[in-house]
């Protein structure tokens, strides 16, 4: 697939820099006036409020993200995303809905990321296209 | 062998192609799969409810995954949309689209419904007749020859009387 200005290969870049939780390399892909809108309407802009609220996801879970699809036309990328979120300890307050230590949830979400001259994301919404839940306790997907 | 008209033959021919009007000239050049063309075509055809062209974007065994219901087949997703378009107006509209051409696009869609009449058991919830609800959806298409082989929509925002 056609990658005229490789944001694909950036982007593949950007998600392996999250997945290792290394915030100062992701703070490079970010315009300082980005905006973040996830699917359960929470909206962030500015790197700092981002790499903040991701930090403290990642506290209370691990989140691992594989870049199912992801093509870009150099305005716009769009990417299909499968998450595993795994709880670490109990997060009642997590923003998809309580978590009990060990729980996972899957999701399966499109983005699209806005892309700025400089490559940088100026503009990242998601939407979940589907949610699974596999409770440590029951030890079944819901 | 019959082949597409290219550049030069288009120019060579100006003058009566000139005279016939653009909307031939148009209707010669097939739209390729996957481009944005192509796309808004189909979103041409289902907004004037021109069914026999929206439907042939579908490939036979097309799976439906929408926000009001999931469905196989081209035939299954033609009469639920005219089961919908009976008692709503919906008008969809084009926000965003990146290319994955030829086997992908994702398309930002807003979808307008206004309800013709009550539909108290509609599946993302209960209608009034005249209430107009809006959402905006990310889709993916997966397109296989030309045709869409799997239709999913994941919902960005809903935006109740919008």
């Amino acid at each position: 697939m056609a990658d005229p200005h490789g944001d694909v290969a950036r982007f593949r870049g950007y998600m392996a820099a999250f997945n290792r939780h290394d915030y100062d390399e992701l703070v490079g892909y970010y315009d300082p006036d980005i905006q973040l809108v996830i699917g359960n309407g929470t909206e962030l802009r500015g790197r700092q409020a981002i790499v903040d609220f991701y930090r403290n996801v990642n506290d209370a879970t691990t989140r691992t993200i594989e870049i199912l699809d992801a093509f870009s036309d150099g305005v716009m990328l769009a990417a299909e995303l499968q998450s595993e979120f795994l709880a670490l300890r109990d997060a009642p307050d997590f923003t998809s809905g309580p978590m009990a230590r060990g729980d996972r949830l899957y999701l399966n979400s499109f983005a699209y990321y806005d892309i700025g001259r400089d490559r940088r994301f100026v503009r990242i919404r998601s939407a979940v296209f589907r949610r699974e839940w596999r409770r440590a306790a029951s030890g079944q997907a819901q | 062998m019959s082949r597409l008209p290219n550049r030069r033959d288009l120019l060579a021919a100006g003058g009566a192609l000139l005279a016939i009007g653009p909307a031939l000239i148009k209707a010669e050049v097939p739209l390729q799969p996957g481009t944005r063309p192509w796309f808004e075509a189909y979103i041409a055809a289902f907004n004037a409810r021109d069914y026999p062209v929206f439907s042939a974007y579908y490939a036979p065994d097309v799976r439906f995954f929408g926000q009001a219901a999931t469905l196989e087949g081209a035939q299954a997703v033609v009469e639920f949309y005219r089961r919908v378009h009976a008692r709503i107006d919906e008008t969809v509209d084009l926000l965003s689209f990146v290319s994955g051409a030829p086997t992908r696009v994702a398309a930002e869609i807003r979808t307008t419904l206004v309800a013709r009449e009550d539909w108290p058991d509609f599946p993302t919830g209960a209608l009034v007749r005249g209430q107009r609800r809006q959402s905006i959806n990310f889709a993916m298409y997966d397109i296989v020859a030309g045709r869409f082989t799997r239709i999913r929509s994941a919902r960005f925002r809903r935006i109740e009387n919008g």
